[in-house]
């Protein structure tokens, strides 16, 4: 009986725990509570307002994003700024997550896929603050109107980004090979590889990146066609087909790897590259993650413009803005939100503290100030990015529900290249998985 | 079992006549059962059900996480089954992976779990070693270091080109192989079955073992007739639980293959595909159906394996 | 010629584990490489043994992200670690006891629900969860990650702990009856004793899924000083981007340590077992 006693008292105090826990707010700051507060009144000056802000991106990226918090929360002591930081793994899920939940952060950083969060309401039209707030005066018009859908303003870009072909400068050295030359067609550059794999010694030309979703639309842009315009679908099957087909012929003779020791090996970072790993002299990639490959080799990279094609109506080549600062629907403090977002995109101090971490700034005038810093690496990169930017035609929107798409086509490259298909078969598979997700955003 | 529940009703012997109201009655029968289980009634009504009830709400509609919900009745299920073949393949895959890690690794645990039950010296290191890989778990890691395994030229490739002279093919990159990598992962990652049979074969009192060789028993029927019926509950354990894991496996396909379940589809679990159907795709709504399914899916083989119990499981309190 | 037989039998066990055991280890062995490579070698070198070493992967992780070093994420990992081992271990010993030793209506059904909670993907249930723990206020701070442990919502280790009580004989707990104990002090003085195997297997898998544990981290807690060390080695990884690689690495072999530990010290539990030592008949 006193044992029973004692355990009642054991599940006593269990029960107390849960019920204390579950009245007390837990001892957690009062970021939420606070904002909520006077939220209906008109915010002076000198009222105290905190914001939430999130992030992803990795160690350089978080320590200066910090240090930009610090120097605006002393520029404006009235308004403190809660940070919210990850890597990129599981950031979307945890930002899902939250706006469904109902508790967003103020400040969200997204990348091209910010429309799908404008189709389900989820951010708030920057427009009224956009040269109140925040000044677009030195942006780039591209940059800015890449922000915006539907005549509304929903992001401002940190940073664009360009693809560039990126080559192992010491490994064509060593093989006794000629510099890329400028303007070299899809027939020069399939030439270039054939002669590179006699001297490369069992190494191969090109990364097979038969599934890159840009640099297929890379290729759709030469023709004048895209993956998306006027709110459809606008290339076919048959563009398709003739993509793949070139990649095929880029199997046969032996200039890019065979599927089976490519299909693992996707470019999109250092850990699974081929061009990292000295297997390969060329991959594509886009300019914000060049120094991350370069940091992770001892070869020298060099940069270099994309095949031109023989026919081509327009460059394909265009300027990605990426990775846009948004504000929720949700935020009590918009205007507060949106001196932030000017502070990191025009303030002279604190560009210069982010540097092109988030890609190459919008605003001419940090451009100029950025261009001379940096590594060697650094400095490639905007040379290129200038170069690119001299020929690059204007961008289109951005397929919606990429992700989705995405691995369809992925399927569908691999399929041709492990001969499950014929590249007819795929093409259809491709078309159809854009007309699907076109079709899912209406 | 009964005579607990008697005695206590000895004890409070006043109570106990004929004519007292049934809830009091039932009370007395089932306090001291329903005390222990408090903490878990509290979890399951106030923690799980909810969270479990909105999902198979959600599963009639098609929420997409961001803007409210629209009952769409059964369309959900009905596209899985008749309009996505991916689904399909994801449900391929899934039970391929299941029919074939569950044995293998409980197999490998078992044997290595009798073989380091006892007898050899550094048992304690070697122990450690073979759990290594368990500790590892869902580290970011494991994708570069399964590539270093079982890619191309990987380790596993040169050993057999170095000593048998066979050149295998890619096992990650490879989609008729991609599926039996991540099998060998799981297997690799047998220490927690592992750890699990050894903390049951501990509790095998050593007397059986000694009558048993006083009669004259030798290993091999000790091992029979001893080691499998008293560890037999904790080879049931083992079985539902991995079984259920791997239905639901879904680190090691989302680490190895960057979240994308390829080549082509070749690792697309189950709930990876739910996974990117749910938050990458915003079909929250559709996700939850695919939940549900698997939750039947895994409720009948769970019920399956029960009844089949009856027949190889013996329980030291008797009972079946 | 008996004992050399015996004695080559021995050595080829040996040598067969030592094989397996090499497999085994080859992924420390290479993390353990790979970290102290300079970060320009870690995917460009592809021999194991480094041609170049460096401690500055330590360093430079150690130092962790704006000031805020990784021992405040260790720290934070083993605060939850300790606090869910100690819910596991009661909260599903009294689930199991009940349903392993007792009798009572409606226990199958119970079971059969407590199975079936662990049959849905996670995935469909967390924002349901988020919104219920926002409700509470508890977001950003521990309890939704600890206080949910003492509430047995693991139903594994309910599972668990039952095989092994219904494992055990059950004249021992009609002896304990005749000296006169009740259920709780049968719960108390002698299963749990003599299912400290369990026990201990329940508090070992609950320290390494907690401290493996990602998603559930990561939507909790959003302030860094609250960050563990799942969320820190994460905080690394950029793949859109410029990930710190050395650093991952370096971290994640430290990350390895704690564990180790746990493991190497309570496996005596699994060696010397109470059952031998403890209660005969």
């Amino acid at each position: 009986m006193k044992l029973q006693k004692k355990m009642l008292t054991v599940l006593l105090i269990l029960m107390m725990f849960v019920v204390a826990a579950c009245s007390g707010n837990g001892g957690n700051d009062g970021a939420n509570s606070s904002s909520s507060s006077n939220s209906n009144k008109k915010n002076s000056s000198n009222e105290n307002v905190s914001l939430r802000i999130m992030w992803w991106g990795s160690q350089a990226r978080h320590d200066a994003t910090l240090k930009v918090i610090e120097l605006f929360e002393k520029k404006y002591p009235n308004i403190k700024i809660s940070p919210e930081y990850m890597g990129n793994d599981g950031y979307f899920d945890k930002l899902a997550t939250q706006i469904a939940g109902g508790n967003p952060p103020d400040l969200m950083q997204l990348g091209n896929n910010y429309p799908d969060y404008v189709s389900k309401e989820a951010l708030l039209d920057l427009s009224p603050y956009v040269g109140q707030e925040i000044s677009i005066e030195n942006f780039d018009q591209n940059v800015v109107e890449a922000g915006a859908m539907n005549d509304k303003q929903y992001g401002i870009s940190l940073g664009s980004n360009v693809l560039g072909l990126v080559y192992n400068k010491t490994l064509m050295e060593q093989a006794g090979l000629e510099p890329l030359k400028e303007n070299m067609t899809w027939e020069d550059l399939e030439a270039y590889g054939k002669d590179a794999v006699t001297k490369l010694d069992g190494k191969f030309a090109f990364a097979d990146q038969s599934f890159f979703t840009h640099y297929l639309n890379y290729f759709l842009r030469q023709q004048d066609k895209t993956f998306y315009r006027d709110e459809a679908v606008a290339f076919n099957q048959e563009d398709v087909e003739k993509w793949f087909d070139m990649w095929s012929n880029f199997r046969a003779a032996g200039i890019v790897p065979s599927s089976e020791a490519s299909a693992s090996m996707s470019e999109t970072s250092p850990d699974v590259s081929l061009l990292v790993q000295g297997k390969v002299l060329m991959s594509l990639v886009w300019s914000n993650q060049m120094s991350g490959f370069q940091s992770a080799m001892q070869d020298e990279l060099g940069v270099s413009l994309l095949p031109t094609a023989k026919d081509e109506k327009r460059s394909g080549l265009w300027i990605q803005p990426s990775q846009f600062m948004t504000i929720s629907k949700e935020s009590k403090h918009p205007k507060e939100a949106a001196l932030f977002i000017n502070f990191m995109v025009n303030d002279l101090e604190a560009t210069k503290i982010l540097g092109n971490d988030r890609g190459i700034p919008g605003s001419e005038e940090v451009r100029n100030m950025l261009s001379g810093d940096g590594s060697d690496m650094d400095k490639k990169i905007y040379e290129y990015f200038n170069t690119a930017a001299g020929v690059a035609s204007s961008m289109d929107r951005e397929l919606p529900n990429i992700g989705e798409f995405d691995g369809q086509l992925n399927n569908a490259a691999m399929s041709v290249g492990f001969d499950a298909k014929s590249s007819a078969e795929a093409a259809v598979d491709v078309v159809t998985a854009a007309e699907a997700a076109v079709a899912k955003s209406k | 079992m009964n005579q607990i529940v008697a005695k206590q009703k000895n004890r409070t012997g006043h109570h106990d006549r004929s004519g007292i109201h049934p809830i009091v009655k039932w009370w007395k029968r089932n306090s001291t059962a329903y005390l222990f289980l408090l903490p878990w009634f509290l979890g399951f009504f106030a923690l799980t059900l909810i969270p479990m009830i909105s999902s198979l709400y959600l599963s009639f509609t098609d929420f997409n996480l961001l803007t409210p919900s629209n009952w769409v009745g059964l369309d959900n299920y009905d596209k899985m089954f008749n309009h996505d073949p991916r689904y399909l393949k994801s449900l391929q895959v899934t039970f391929l992976y299941v029919f074939s890690s569950v044995p293998l690794k409980l197999g490998f645990a078992l044997l290595v779990a009798m073989l380091m039950n006892k007898g050899i010296k550094g048992l304690g290191i070697y122990r450690t070693i073979y759990y290594i890989p368990t500790l590892l778990g869902g580290s970011v890691a494991i994708s570069v270091l399964w590539r270093k395994m079982f890619g191309g030229g990987g380790v596993i490739n040169s050993f057999l080109l170095d000593t048998f002279g066979i050149h295998a093919p890619d096992w990650v990159s490879n989609p008729k192989y991609a599926l039996s990598s991540l099998v060998a992962l799981s297997v690799w990652q047998f220490g927690s079955s592992m750890i699990i049979f050894l903390a049951g074969l501990k509790q095998i009192p050593q007397d059986y073992y000694e009558a048993s060789q006083i009669d004259g028993a030798g290993k091999f029927r000790q091992f029979l007739n001893i080691t499998i019926p008293t560890l037999s509950p904790v080879v049931l354990f083992n079985v539902i639980m991995q079984m259920i894991s791997s239905f639901q496996a879904f680190t090691p396909a989302f680490i190895v293959s960057g979240g994308k379940g390829g080549p082509l589809d070749s690792t697309m679990f189950y709930t990876l595909y739910l996974y990117l159907k749910g938050f990458s795709f915003f079909e929250m709504g559709y996700a939850s159906a695919m939940a549900w399914v698997l939750l039947v899916i895994i409720g009948i083989f769970t019920a399956l394996i029960f009844a089949s119990s009856k027949r190889w499981v013996t329980y030291g309190d008797g009972g079946e | 010629m008996v004992s050399t037989i015996k004695n080559y039998r021995i050595l080829l066990k040996h040598l067969l584990i030592i094989f397996f055991g090499a497999l085994m280890l080859y992924p420390v062995i290479w993390m353990i490489m790979s970290s102290l490579k300079p970060s320009q070698l870690i995917f460009s070198d592809l021999s194991l043994w480094p041609s170049q070493f460096t401690l500055s992967n330590f360093a430079d992780g150690w130092k962790g992200i704006a000031g805020r070093g990784f021992g405040i994420y260790f720290w934070n990992s083993l605060i939850i670690c300790a606090f869910v081992i100690v819910g596991n271990v009661i909260s599903c010993s009294m689930a199991a006891f009940a349903f392993g030793r007792l009798d009572f209506s409606l226990k199958r059904l119970w079971f059969a629900l407590m199975l079936v909670t662990i049959m849905l993907p996670q995935h469909v249930r967390t924002i349901p969860q988020y919104i219920m723990f926002k409700g509470m206020d508890w977001l950003d701070s521990f309890l939704p990650l600890i206080s949910p442990k003492f509430l047995a919502t693991e139903a594994f280790f309910i599972f668990l702990l039952v095989q092994f009580i219904r494992g055990l004989p059950k004249e021992l707990d009609e002896s304990a009856r005749i000296d006169g104990c009740g259920p709780v002090q049968i719960y108390l003085r002698m299963i749990m004793p003599l299912a400290l195997p369990a026990l201990v297997t329940t508090a070992l898998f609950s320290f390494m899924w907690t401290w493996d544990d990602f998603f559930s981290q990561l939507l909790y807690l959003n302030n860094s000083a609250k960050y563990t060390v799942q969320l820190g080695l994460r905080l690394f990884m950029d793949s859109t981007g410029e990930s710190a690689w050395g650093p991952m690495f370096a971290m994640s072999v430290l990350s390895l340590v704690p564990s180790l530990i746990l493991f190497f010290s309570m496996q005596k539990y699994f060696v010397e077992g109470i059952a031998t030592t403890g209660i005969k008949g």
